[in-house]
């Protein structure tokens, strides 16, 4: 509980330097978008194996140690167990025969099939954004998403701000963790038990931690929008940027090549 | 998206600074309830995921900044549970973000609704019912799209009740806490170093 900072891979990025982190953020975040909307087209373990052998592939360029990846995920794949387990169990579909029955209870090649192929798209979600965080920093991923959505602004979408709401939510993260680290320990050292407990003694002590969490966020909030207002932010309309992204052709070779892959990946 | 132009000093169309400041604060509490799984209470039978207390921020967010700011949070949860999604309800976009766009607005309306006869019932209120339209929404279409069994929904009752009790309770405490701590200070509190501020 109190050691929170250790666990958590979200939002980290990790320079290696290697080919995967020098890909224009444009493509990457395209890449991976195609990917996500790959997961829901493909429905069967040979479209998975393909997808997944991909983004290992990737993985392996990007010279990420796999660690990263399963650090502070062991709750997450404990969890995806347990409830494949229950769709295997409670599956209602059709079933060709029973290897295992008992009342309601039972197991089908079927419902086995279904449960592996909702597992994996679990975690192929998982990997492909974590991936992408890993490999591209905060600033390249928010130019990016501005410059791929820019063409909403035509429509009056207020892209520039819509991102800016999720840069500060991203970056907010480590600094809720290191309060949350201290207030707990503040709390320990008057006495109050974090690891003991049953549920809802738990999740009563969670209010105490949780009320300061939300009081401190608005004061933080109301000191940044003062701190933007003096700088006169005006949302990013117009702005120029120091750094022009530029994607060359080894960028769009990789794009095309994601693209045919999961394309095969469904189609298969 | 709705505009609100001169909504502290934004642009001439979309969002004001304010909105996009805690829009984006609140959207991070809920980002790190779910990084650290402070936020995911694991539960006996997790049918439809852990009890959740990441609808939280969405339902402050809509309480006390209006209806955009409510709806970016739980934009911003929305996405977080469809890309880490650990239960596979959860890895379907329309089910995972559509509902959850819904808890501030729905948290919105119930406590201006309310507010005039206290503050503290509308905040209640508004977290019970905030709660509820995430439950209720997730879990419709849930079974609308046949990724859970209509039998099911009795099962899923006592977690649906726990989290909007959890919800009430803390939107109360912290709708009063930040009123407070506005009603005090109006200027930007860092003046002394972090370790020195009241909590």
């Amino acid at each position: 509980m109190l050691e929170l900072q250790r666990n958590v891979v979200f939002g980290q990025f990790v320079d290696t330097g290697s080919v995967v982190h020098r890909v224009d953020a444009r493509v990457k975040i395209a890449a991976a978008a195609l990917c996500i909307v790959a997961s829901f087209l493909i429905d069967d373990l040979l479209g998975f194996g393909l997808a997944l052998a991909l983004v290992v592939g990737i993985q392996a360029l990007s010279r990420i140690p796999l660690g990263f990846f399963l650090r502070g995920s062991a709750f997450f794949f404990g969890f995806l167990v347990f409830i494949l387990v229950f769709q295997v169990l409670f599956y209602t579909g059709e079933a060709s025969g029973y290897l295992w029955r008992w009342g309601i209870l039972s197991v089908s090649a079927e419902g086995l099939y279904t449960a592996g192929v909702l597992g994996l798209r679990v975690v192929f979600l998982y990997y492909i954004t974590t991936l992408l965080m890993l490999t591209t920093s905060l600033v390249d991923l928010t130019n990016g998403l501005e410059l791929l959505l820019s063409p909403l602004q035509k429509i009056r979408v207020p892209v520039n701000e819509l991102v800016l709401v999720f840069v500060i939510a991203v970056k907010f993260v480590p600094i809720f963790i290191e309060e949350m680290e201290r207030l707990a320990r503040a709390q320990t050292a008057r006495g109050v038990p974090f690891d003991e407990g049953g549920a809802v003694t738990r999740a009563r002590r969670l209010g105490r931690l949780l009320v300061p969490i939300f009081i401190n966020g608005f004061a933080r909030a109301d000191t940044l929008t003062t701190a933007m207002h003096t700088r006169s932010y005006r949302g990013g309309r117009n702005r120029t940027k120091l750094r022009v992204m530029k994607a060359g052709p080894p960028d769009w070779l990789a794009l095309a090549l994601v693209t045919a892959w999961m394309l095969a990946a469904w189609q298969l | 998206m709705a505009s609100n132009a001169g909504g502290g000093g934004g642009g001439a169309s979309g969002l004001g600074t304010r909105q996009v400041v805690v829009a984006g604060v609140v959207g991070g509490v809920a980002l790190f309830l779910g990084a650290t799984r402070i936020g995911l209470i694991p539960v006996p039978i997790p049918l439809i995921g852990n009890a959740t207390i990441m609808h939280i921020p969405a339902i402050v967010g809509g309480v006390l900044e209006g209806p955009v700011v409510g709806i970016l949070a739980g934009l911003i949860f929305g996405i977080f549970s469809f890309l880490y999604a650990e239960n596979p309800v959860f890895a379907n976009p329309v089910v995972a973000i559509l509902p959850r766009l819904l808890i501030g607005v729905v948290a919105w309306v119930v406590f201006v609704g309310l507010r005039r006869f206290s503050v503290d019932l509308a905040s209640v209120a508004a977290g019970l019912l905030g709660s509820l339209a995430n439950t209720v929404g997730v879990v419709s279409l849930a079974v609308l799209f046949g990724l859970l069994p209509l039998s099911i929904v009795p099962a899923i009752l006592p977690q649906a009740i726990a989290e909007a009790v959890l919800a009430a309770v803390v939107t109360v405490v912290v709708v009063r806490g930040v009123m407070l701590f506005r009603s005090g200070r109006t200027t930007a509190p860092e003046v002394g170093s972090d370790q020195e501020r009241r909590y």
